[in-house]
């Protein structure tokens, strides 16, 4: 209880700080908000006041990204010193406050400013209560930086009524340069279960940092995994007047992996060379603590060329130098040339020297990618190399946009040490695709072709074509729809006098009777390369009253004559977040129930 | 009084909605009604065209009352005006549904008013497709539940 107290102290302490009476009143017999759509929604005895305006009517809708909304139902403005004014309807935006009246007789008369006569975004109560949280509450504060305070409040967690609060800040708003504390959701995945996500943001002169706590709670919910615990990430930095952070710590800590890693930063810079360096301390349950120590120099007073020299150490025996360099020569053109050295020693000695480089060229018709990389061994005194060069072309569309033929060359090289000697690839190749929408044939049919080549040249010896075809014919009759689909897919391998290769057939015919969101029954027939039935698939789905559906799935190998699987269920789904499901299983061989989380 | 325990809150200070809202309004090509449900056709271009039927849901409705549906045209004069009268003294209804058919008026732009007895609950605007070129108006009809 005490603990609570104190929060809800540091709560009053913080809104007296921050300015409690600046921002926007609104207060109604029911209010409802969504963080989730960022609405708000009002009914009965509207009172908005906004520094001396005020305006009262009978409905409210707020969009809180644009701070626009209205009031209706014999809306009353009252400005400074004036005397009500009734309207049907007043539109209005907040910060500053601004509002046009607008009323609804033999036509449509307008008092206030005609700029904010444009459509507002509507979202409607239901949908408002499937957020996973939402509030109810009697009356709300907005303020300019978009933080939103109400009182008499209910909370729904997941759809459901949690504690009653008086007061409480049910919006953070913008966040930039304040110190805050805030509930940032509660959820339910399947990977944590249920969870609660807090965080904390520091802003103050010399220090500051953004927090972030995950609470996460599984044995309640039976799931896999540690029951509870924690997953906390956190940057706390240093600052100068001059808004650099010469010192910026990084920290987390997962009990869900038993981990923890952490990383002190120190960056600076004089005379146009800037360095950083960082250490690093990781560990994981079970194992030892690592260490890395990671320094960097670079020189960024020249236009076209930035060098960069990098070191990273572990303190025992492994270490990395590298030397970069990248250079702009025109805007279109980046050559990116370096050098690195790789020596690590615990278990198995390694000690590499590496040239690489990379080209990157791009304009509007044509693009070039290449990269270069020559790796020496210093312990066993071999060489591997690696070049590859790929070319992007535009892709090229006809008859308005409805064929589409896409070209793509490329280029690999490696030279690496084998076991039976030095082995060498050098594979130039090319792919191409042509697709379109499809043709209309007679009583309303649609064939789709669709076609694609990828050739590898693997030296003289290998060389590669391969043939992707596919042709669809479909039909569609009200709810009914067939389809024929056959793809022939083909391989050739030249060798010597010869084309070795082979094709495969693949035709399969799809039935399909639906009614969303009534009703789904799909069935596949699936032939073999001697276009003999192979498989036979049904699929079906039928809603039923009280947001129940029955699933049925069977598979049946003609071949084998026998059915390879069975399912035929009821599901009953709970605030789209369960399923609860019922029925039985040829696989399992049962009959089943059980509670899945929705995907 | 009950002060709910541990939070400072009394239960007649909590928000509970007792206010009539209309939660869903919709252009459709046609709609049929029958004693147990409502089969609704949609247009299959989001634009809708005349003629049209504008369908409507108000929740939590209670006692007598009237609807009006008001259209303004793009001059913001007033084109079309409708009151529909329902309920009976002391019943409570869940929610009332209103739909009504509207076979053309002029211009393409339209902006809606609906008023639950004199306030005005539901405002917006609507365009018209009257292009000859556009999509026929083929039918894909959505049953809804009782």
């Amino acid at each position: 209880m005490s603990t609570w107290l104190r929060f809800r102290s540091s709560i009053l302490l913080f809104c007296l700080l921050s300015g409690w009476n600046q921002g926007v009143d609104i207060s109604a017999e029911y209010i409802i908000y969504s963080h989730e759509n960022g609405y708000i929604r009002g009914a009965g005895k509207v009172v908005l006041t906004a520094g001396d305006y005020s305006v009262s009517g009978s409905v409210l809708m707020l969009d809180i990204r644009s701070m626009a909304g209205k009031i209706m139902g014999s809306a009353q403005l009252t400005p400074p010193g004036g005397k009500p004014v009734e309207n049907d309807e007043v539109l209005f935006r907040l910060f500053p406050f601004r509002y046009l009246g607008r009323s609804y007789t033999r036509s449509i008369e307008y008092q206030g400013d005609r700029s904010l006569d444009h459509p507002l975004r509507g979202v409607e109560l239901e949908e408002l209560k499937k957020s996973s949280l939402y509030y109810e509450c009697r009356s709300l504060t907005i303020k300019p930086t978009g933080q939103i305070v109400a009182r008499h409040i209910i909370p729904y967690l997941l759809q459901v009524p949690s504690l009653p609060l008086k007061k409480f800040i049910i919006r953070k708003g913008e966040m930039t340069g304040r110190t805050v504390f805030f509930l940032e959701n509660i959820d339910y995945t399947r990977q944590y279960g249920l969870s609660a996500n807090l965080g904390f943001n520091l802003h103050r002169p010399v220090l500051q940092g953004e927090h972030r706590l995950k609470l996460f709670e599984r044995g309640l919910f039976g799931s896999d995994g540690t029951p509870r615990g924690f997953i906390f990430q956190a940057r706390d930095s240093l600052v100068q007047k001059n808004r650099d952070k010469p010192l910026v710590l990084d920290s987390l800590f997962n009990t869900d992996q038993g981990s923890y890693n952490l990383t002190l930063t120190h960056q600076s810079h004089f005379s146009g060379f800037h360095y950083t360096l960082a250490h690093n301390l990781s560990g994981r349950r079970g194992t030892r603590s690592y260490h890395l120590l990671t320094a960097g120099l670079s020189y960024r007073g020249w236009e076209k060329i930035t060098p960069r020299l990098d070191f990273s150490t572990d303190y025992h025996s492994s270490r990395t130098y590298r030397i970069s360099a990248p250079i702009q020569i025109i805007k279109s053109l980046r050559i990116h040339p370096g050098w690195e050295r790789n020596v690590t020693g615990r278990e198995i000695r390694r000690d590499d020297t590496r040239f690489f480089t990379r080209l990157d060229f791009s304009s509007s018709l044509v693009s070039f990618h290449s990269n270069l990389d020559i790796t020496r061994d210093l312990v066993e005194l071999t060489s591997r190399s690696a070049f590859s060069l790929q070319m992007g072309i535009p892709p090229v569309k006809f008859l308005q946009n409805r064929i589409r033929f896409v070209m793509a060359p490329f280029y690999t090289f490696t030279a690496f040490p084998g076991a039976s000697g030095f082995t060498r690839t050098s594979t130039p190749g090319i792919q191409f695709s042509i697709a379109s929408e499809g043709i209309g044939l007679p009583l309303g049919t649609i064939l789709i072709p669709r076609f694609g080549l990828y050739h590898l040249w693997n030296g003289p010896e290998s060389t590669k074509t391969n043939f992707d075809t596919q042709l669809s014919v479909e039909k569609k009759l009200g709810n009914f729809s067939v389809s024929l689909d056959y793809s022939l897919v083909s391989r050739f391998d030249p060798r010597d006098f010869w084309v070795q290769g082979y094709s495969m057939n693949h035709l399969s015919l799809r039935c399909e009777l639906k009614k969303d969101p009534l009703y789904s029954l799909s069935s596949r027939v699936i032939f073999n390369d001697d276009f003999n039935p192979e498989s036979i698939t049904f699929l079906g789905r039928l809603s039923l009253p009280w947001q129940a559906r029955l699933f049925a799935s069977t598979v049946y190998q003609v071949r084998e004559t026998r059915l390879a699987t069975m399912e035929i269920y009821l599901q009953k789904d709970f605030i789209g977040l369960f399923k609860l499901r019922g029925g039985y299983s040829l696989s399992l061989k049962r009959f089943f129930i059980d509670l899945v989380q929705s995907l | 009084m009950l002060l709910l325990f541990g939070c400072g809150v009394k239960v007649e200070d909590l928000p509970f909605r007792r206010y009539p809202v209309i939660s869903r309004l919709e252009f459709l090509q046609d709609i049929e009604v029958s004693e147990d449900r409502i089969r609704k056709t949609v247009f299959p271009d989001p634009v809708p065209r005349f003629p049209l039927v504008i369908f409507l849901k108000l929740k939590a409705v209670e006692g007598p009352g009237t609807l009006q549906l008001r259209i303004y045209g793009e001059n913001r004069e007033q084109v079309y005006a409708r009151t529909f009268p329902f309920g009976k003294p002391g019943r409570y209804y869940d929610y009332i549904v209103l739909y009504n058919r509207i076979e053309d008026l002029p211009g393409t732009r339209f902006r809606y008013a609906v008023f639950y007895n004199r306030d005005l609950i539901c405002s917006g605007s609507f365009g018209v497709n009257r292009s000859v070129d556009a999509p026929p108006n083929s039918a894909r009809k959505i049953p809804n539940s009782p």
